[in-house]
């Protein structure tokens, strides 16, 4: 299965080996002074400035989607369309209707006169309070009759039958329709309240990286020099959006994703929404902080195979990002990571990163079913005022059954639950990385065979991954973060106050769900006189 | 209800019930004046009279840190008015009153250490009373007779109508609620015309079960919606004792009391003289409302028979009817006294008819 898979793909990786013969460009110091060497040993990695082929780019998925081919050549909509816009202010109008109220002192006939001087045909209907709604002869225009009729002494008011329509919020992104998770928690009233919070708050997501440039990377593996290429996460990257960003594993400000658990908990809580293309976020207007620490999502990543050997994951790596973030303005991070090993240093960190006025998102961790052991660094979510234990339900709102059961799980929020790789209906959907593109599915020696074989991975291609899990649940929880301290609740303690009071219970116990599920409508609302 | 604010509720009102049946000092009296006797005595004569009131006040209301952590004006203006029906029996009266105000605060968060997070969503409130009230009102007037003022004591029960709206919420969550309340007031009324009064009136009304299990009110501790309430309006009256008969005296009916044991009656020479200062009337009973029996002109001596603080008995010479008796008030006349006189003191009635 794997030659047959390398074979196949090997056939697609065109990408040119110009990294080592390019200048490396002169890198900043890291978090802790260092200073990024020039010799490809150390970094593992390198920065080609290639330009990828366009056409791989910007799009969610470059593979066509599965459609169903309509020739609608000489076909018309059979819906009729009656509507017309105002261009002034555009809204939407009923075409040859007008409102009018008459004023009490005049009778029919004089009403009847007063239409006849504006081209209304007849009064169709009345309605309460002297409004009647008057057809208008074709072509005439509503908002100039309406006008016309305002200056006559018979009429008190006119305008025309404008078209309302519902207040809540639905982003239109292709994709949204997918999210029930954003339905679960109440985004789209969060979203009238706050859309999206504001481009002053930083959440730094500590996880396996989030591409921010589109290039190519030369990887010095032990097989040779790979050429990898990268690209802008679309959708979630733009102009000005990334701050600060870093990888911890090879010491450079390229936290690039070889994994895809990285982007696609990023996308949860800052995904570019209403703007037609691919999915939600929930606080789509915040800055981000990409770091990397983790290699992937699982022991078998492009990390471990590029680069074997590298510190990802370690408690070190992730203590020092997580005080990197908090020196470095973050006002929300996200810690989608952990294992069972406790991790006081990363305790000291997060208790850091409070102190200095960062809400830290910790995902309880997905070990139910395998003895449901205490997890680190989630024991410590509930320890510190300001940091909050995160625990999954499914789209039934009920515990996802890998999430963890445990004393300090504080909050539920959507981490799905998929039986397959595209289980849309039960798992977080957000932008993950073409699965034929990077072969995540391989193990380790499965990825290093086709490698081998001549397989490159590549990293700009995108398409909709459903994807389960507690650290799909923890971003929900930042992003709701982000959105409070956009609204003016800017202490990591109050946030997590609001986030638990406004807790939606669910049937759930308290060790499975804590105070039960965030509902960011309710909490971004806040408290009244006696509600 | 919560048992310590209900207690010390019913003890401010049974106090102020108490005190509806203690005779009301002379508010309005001069107080470099000793003090005059109470002008307001039992009248079982008394007319009703009805009251129609309106004014505003400011509320000072009992959950005000609530009031302020959701940005609410902390004392509200509550616009309302009323009409009373007094004396019903002596001074007691009874009134309808009511009363709203209305205010737009702003949603907010409160951690639990009382840090305050405003959260810019807007907070609509309105509270409407309702109240049925029973007191006490006591008119004084000063030594001269002039300026004269109503005060009244009372308290009563009433329904509140509480509601509260904002933006963003799911059926179920906005409030619009009513309780019973209970309150007890105070307040003094300063006549202006003729049936028109100035009115000076505070209330405290305890409001609970509305305020105190969500919202900020449970987060703060505050269970109790009313409060403090100052007014001041124009109090208009129709009929009974109305303002502009308060600076009048009562007066007096000539009722038979019992007769004591007459002393020796006066001779004529022990009589007080009078002389009459202008054209008076003279009546057949201490009533300026009756005829007159006669038109006495200026000069006219008449004998002083009894007199009181308002009316002098005379006898008087009629030019067709010879010697007569009668009434007149003690302002047409003048009296020389003679050193043995007649006591003072109220007529008889039975005696020295005419």
């Amino acid at each position: 299965m794997y030659l047959r898979l390398a074979g196949l793909f090997a056939v697609v990786t065109a990408a040119a080996l110009v990294g080592s013969a390019q200048e490396r460009p002169e890198r900043p110091s890291g978090p802790n002074g260092r200073r990024q060497s020039a010799s490809p040993p150390l970094s593992h990695k390198q920065r080609t400035h290639d330009v990828p082929t366009p056409g791989f780019l910007g799009g969610i998925r470059t593979e066509p989607a599965p459609q169903i081919a309509l020739d609608t050549t000489g076909m018309t909509l059979s819906l009729p369309d009656v509507w017309d816009v105002d261009p002034s202010t555009g809204a939407q109008y009923r075409r040859g209707e007008v409102l009018v109220r008459f004023r009490d002192d005049f009778d029919a006939i004089a009403r009847v006169r007063a239409l006849q001087t504006t081209r209304g045909r007849r009064i169709v209907r009345t309605l309460p309070a002297n409004w009647t709604v008057v057809e208008l002869e074709s072509g005439v225009s509503p908002v100039q009759t309406a006008n016309a009729l305002r200056a006559m002494p018979e009429v008190e008011e006119a305008s025309p039958n404008f078209r309302l329509r519902t207040q809540q919020f639905r982003p239109n992104d292709e994709f949204h329709h997918l999210q029930w998770n954003f339905d679960a928690i109440n985004m789209p009233v969060a979203w009238q309240i706050n859309p999206g919070a504001a481009s002053d708050v930083l959440v730094a997501v500590v996880d396996t990286g989030v591409n921010a440039v589109t290039d190519t990377f030369v990887f010095f593996s032990p097989i040779g020099q790979i050429p990898v290429r990268f690209a802008a996460v679309p959708d979630l990257v733009t102009a000005d959006r990334i701050v600060s960003p870093y990888d911890f594993i090879y010491d450079d400000e390229f936290p690039l994703d070889l994994g895809g658990h990285g982007t696609h908990v990023a996308g949860t809580i800052a995904q570019q929404t209403n703007n037609t293309t691919g999915v939600a976020g929930v606080a789509f207007n915040v800055k981000l902080m990409p770091l990397k620490v983790i290699s992937g999502g699982s022991l078998s990543s492009w990390d471990d195979i590029l680069n074997p050997g590298n510190r990802g994951g370690t408690v070190e790596i992730v203590s020092q990002a997580v005080r990197y973030a908090a020196d470095n303005g973050a006002k929300v991070i996200n810690l989608s990571l952990g294992g069972p090993g406790a991790a006081p240093t990363l305790r000291d960190a997060i208790a850091y990163a409070v102190s200095r006025g960062a809400f830290v998102a910790i995902a309880a961790g997905n070990s139910f079913e395998e003895g449901n052991p205490v997890e680190y660094p989630a024991a410590y979510g509930e320890q510190i005022n300001g940091a909050m234990t995160v625990g999954a339900v499914n789209r039934s709102m009920r515990r996802a059954e890998y999430s963890g059961v445990q004393p300090y799980v504080e909050i539920c929020a959507p981490g799905g639950e998929v039986v397959s790789n595209f289980d849309f209906e039960g798992g977080i959907t957000q932008i993950g990385y073409e699965e034929e593109s990077t072969l995540s599915f391989l193990t380790a020696l499965g990825k290093e065979l086709a490698l081998r074989r001549g397989f490159r991975p590549r990293f700009d291609r995108f398409e909709i991954r459903p994807l389960s899990g507690t650290s799909m649940a923890a971003p929900h929880v930042a992003g709701v973060a982000a959105l409070l301290y956009s609204q003016g609740i800017r202490s990591p303690s109050a946030i997590e106050e609001a986030i638990t009071r406004f807790a939606r219970p669910i049937d759930a116990t308290a060790d499975q769900c804590g105070a039960g599920l965030v509902d960011a409508r309710r909490s971004l609302r806040g408290l009244g006189l006696a509600r | 209800m919560h048992a310590n604010q209900t207690r010390r509720f019913a003890a401010i009102a049974l106090a102020l019930l108490a005190g509806l049946f203690v005779p009301g000092t002379a508010a309005g009296q001069d107080p470099a004046q000793p003090a005059a006797p109470a002008q307001s005595r039992p009248n079982a004569g008394q007319r009703l009279a009805l009251e129609v009131f309106g004014g505003a006040g400011i509320n000072w209301p009992s959950a005000t840190s609530s009031f302020e952590a959701v940005d609410l004006d902390p004392r509200p203006v509550e616009f309302g008015g009323g009409a009373r029906v007094a004396g019903i029996w002596r001074d007691l009266f009874a009134q309808v009153s009511g009363g709203r105000w209305s205010e737009t605060g702003e949603r907010t968060f409160i951690d639990s250490t009382g840090t305050r997070f405003p959260l810019g969503i807007p907070l609509n409130v309105k509270a409407t009373y309702v109240d049925v009230s029973v007191g006490w009102k006591s008119g004084f007037r000063t030594r001269s007779g002039g300026t004269a003022l109503w005060s009244y004591v009372g308290t009563g029960v009433g329904a509140a109508m509480y509601a509260e709206d904002s933006p963003f919420a799911e059926p179920g969550e906005d409030l619009d609620t009513r309780s019973l309340s209970y309150h007890v007031l105070a307040g003094v009324e300063i006549p202006l015309f003729k049936g028109l009064a100035l009115a000076v009136d505070a209330r405290y009304r305890y409001v609970p079960d509305v305020l105190g299990e969500d919202g900020v009110s449970a987060v703060l501790g505050e269970d109790a919606l009313g409060g403090l309430q100052t007014s001041a309006g124009l109090r208009l009256g129709f009929g009974g004792r109305s303002s502009s008969r308060v600076q009048e005296p009562p007066r007096r009916p000539f009722v038979a009391e019992p007769r004591k044991e007459p002393k020796a009656l006066p001779t004529v020479e022990e009589l007080d003289a009078g002389v009459i200062l202008e054209t008076a009337p003279v009546f057949l009973l201490p009533d300026s409302t009756r005829t007159p029996l006669r038109m006495l002109p200026p000069g006219t001596p008449v004998t002083v028979l009894e007199q009181n603080e308002t009316w002098i008995r005379v006898q008087f010479y009629d030019p067709q009817l010879g010697l007569r008796f009668g009434y007149i008030e003690r302002k047409f006349v003048r009296i020389r006294k003679q050193e043995a006189r007649a006591p003072d003191g109220a007529f008889s009635g039975t005696t020295r008819t005419g």
